[in-house]
């Protein structure tokens, strides 16, 4: 095993330096899409709300298949990823049209608390991965130079997709704000 | 085992993630540094997922909520203790050669003031297998001293006139505790 790997680090050693930064990139962007919609799925599992699919990448379709009731497609690139509820917990939760662009959310009491901790998920396990990859370069011994260089690469990733919860449309964000808005009509009862 | 299966994914993680990362501490492996990134990233989904757990466990159940975060976080002290048994398992695996070293050493003649690459020859055989660098030196008119690395992390010195850590050795290595008379574990 050992072998193997130190024969594959010779190989990334062997790379000119941009397909180097390259790969570090990919691997980097991976996981932090993985860490993003992972958590999305996760904590909606966990709130229990059933998932209609899990989408991790683009392109070409490596994976196509259905895992405990949700379908899972993996793409080659890691440029975008997406979680899809099953419809009827969807409308539980309080979403109106969720599959389509024009999706709208009303807040139903006792259901729709868990709507924003799901949005808001994938973000925060990306700024948590990001401060547990500075835990861990205060604690442990100096990192060998490739992974010193991956490492690096997660925790920007990471803290580049924390930003998701600006309020951009097509970002959390802006479900959060909708979903804010939602709450704050109910409460004052318009 | 008890507890919800959250509960028990988040035990089996805790468990995994003090044992990669508390070997870690102690070595400088790629392949531990590679398992030791996806650990780290896979603990923050998990952090998070019994975080989301226990904000909507807390009206029903109180503080059996906190259950699987508290048994994730257990992970951290479980860190120290797998870093603690790893550095007590190099000291008993070293500890029963020390005598045979410190002849070695002496036996060696170190001129003043001049360092000695110890090639495995001068070993005795059953350090071979467990030490892959040693050197020594004598400063001046003191005994010699040595140092014997048996990991990139991990080293032995074998210091008699408790002088080598006052020079490069120091710079070197941040750490130094006594296991025995003359003879203390080094680590960065």
């Amino acid at each position: 095993m050992d072998d193997l790997f130190t024969q594959l680090v010779w190989l990334f050693w062997d790379l000119p330096q941009p397909y180097r930064v390259i790969l570090m990139v990919f691997l980097g962007s991976w996981a932090g899409l993985l860490v993003h919609e992972l958590g999305h799925a996760f904590v909606a599992r966990a709130l229990g709300i059933r998932l209609w699919s899990v989408t991790l990448g683009y392109g070409p379709k490596l994976v196509n298949r259905d895992i405990g009731g949700c379908r899972v497609q993996l793409g080659i690139l890691p440029l975008q990823g997406a979680v899809s509820l099953h419809d009827e917990d969807a409308r539980a939760l309080g979403y109106v049209n969720v599959d389509q662009p024009d999706w709208s959310f009303h807040w139903q009491a006792g259901s729709s608390w868990r709507a924003p901790m799901i949005s808001a998920a994938g973000a925060i396990a990306n700024f948590w991965a990001a401060a547990a990859i500075n835990l861990y370069w205060f604690l442990m011994p100096q990192l060998t130079q490739p992974m010193f260089g991956l490492f690096l690469v997660c925790c920007m990733v990471n803290v580049l997709m924390f930003l998701n919860l600006a309020p951009i449309r097509g970002l959390d964000g802006w479900r959060l704000i909708a979903q804010a808005g939602a709450w704050r009509r109910r409460a004052s009862g318009i | 085992m008890p507890g919800s299966p959250l509960t028990r994914i988040a035990a089996a993680w805790a468990g995994i993630a003090a044992l990669v990362l508390g070997l870690t501490l102690g070595r400088r492996a790629m392949v531990l540094e590679l398992a030791s990134l996806v650990v780290v990233l896979g603990s923050a989904l998990i952090f998070t997922v019994t975080l989301a757990d226990a904000i909507r466990g807390w009206l029903e159940r109180r503080w059996a909520a906190l259950a699987p975060l508290a048994v994730l976080l257990a992970a951290i002290p479980g860190i120290q203790g797998v870093r603690l048994a790893d550095t007590a398992l190099s000291d008993r695996r070293f500890q029963p050669h020390f005598a045979e070293l410190e002849t070695t050493v002496d036996r060696l003649g170190v001129p003043p003031g001049e360092t000695i690459r110890l090639s495995p020859e001068d070993l005795p055989e059953s350090v071979k297998v467990c030490c892959y660098r040693a050197f020594a030196r004598r400063d001046g008119d003191e005994r010699a001293w040595a140092v014997f690395q048996v990991r990139r992390e991990v080293a032995y010195l074998y210091d008699p006139s408790g002088q080598a850590m006052r020079g490069k050795l120091s710079r070197r290595w941040s750490r130094q505790d006594p296991v025995a008379p003359n003879w203390y574990r080094l680590a960065r």
